[in-house]
């Protein structure tokens, strides 16, 4: 299944970014970065990232998302990741992202956690 | 049930091969019995063996190949994929789980691999390139 991204601004300004599909090395991982660049741009920095429909994922692909976590975190902003399958959790504990990274349970937990964050 | 014949296959050094490559192994880890989980982690294995073959030891040449191996006995899985580059060191290989390397970019793909797999050698082809031979055992 082909990589797609979806944003979603909430009402708080949280920004719920939806990525489906699988993500593995290739020109479909920077949709990611553009989409991070794009928010930033907008001073969006408050971005929760919806995983539940990511199937499959390579070391590329966490690369690219330790990337825009570090720019969102450089910009001032924060950005957790939610709601992420078994598979990947297994993947993620391989590499430590959940030690550098916000994990939630549920897009929601991520949402109010970021919604208690400073915008500025 | 009878195990797959083993078999082997050429590759060229590009991105676009991993794909139907990493399909054909999940295939295979199937034949030989292993479930759908674990055909799911043999093949990301296999992918980041197989992207690092192609990225860092062929490094795209496309004049360079990279050889896949298969087979099937005694009571494991052994996945064999070589390349014709300048070779590397598992020694050489930073620990991604370590506090300074956590935040890199890249760096996580072959301590991936030996996370999921039970056994990772690498050895030195002559007159040059990788091997990469690694083992899941059927339980």
């Amino acid at each position: 299944m082909p990589f797609t991204t979806e944003r979603n601004v909430l009402a708080s300004g949280v920004v719920v970014l939806r990525l489906t599909g699988t993500m593995t090395m290739g020109a479909q991982l920077q949709q990611l970065e553009w989409d991070i660049a794009e928010l930033l741009k907008n001073s969006q920095k408050r971005i929760a990232v919806d995983m539940a429909a990511i199937t499959y994922l390579d070391s590329s692909a966490i690369g690219a998302i330790v990337g825009a976590s570090g720019s969102v975190r450089t910009a001032g902003g924060q950005l957790r990741l939610a709601a992420v399958t078994d598979r990947v959790k297994t993947i993620f504990k391989m590499t430590g992202l959940e030690r550098v990274l916000g994990v939630d349970a549920t897009v929601d937990e991520a949402v109010a956690k970021l919604a208690a964050v400073d915008p500025s | 049930m009878s195990l797959p014949e083993p078999v082997t296959q050429t590759l060229p050094s590009r991105i676009e091969a991993i794909d139907g490559a990493e399909e054909a192994i999940r295939h295979y880890a199937a034949s030989a019995g292993f479930d759908e989980g674990d055909q799911y982690f043999i093949g990301l294995a296999a992918r980041e063996v197989l992207v690092n073959a192609i990225r860092h030891g062929n490094r795209f040449d496309a004049g360079k190949q990279v050889l896949l191996g298969l087979a099937a006995a005694d009571e494991q899985l052994t996945i064999e994929i070589c390349d014709e580059g300048d070779g590397f060191q598992l020694a050489d290989v930073a620990d991604p789980l370590a506090p300074e390397n956590l935040e890199k970019r890249s760096g996580r793909g072959v301590r991936m691999a030996m996370s999921i797999m039970d056994t990772f050698e690498v050895d030195r082809r002559e007159p040059r390139g990788t091997s990469v031979r690694m083992t899941k055992r059927m339980v």
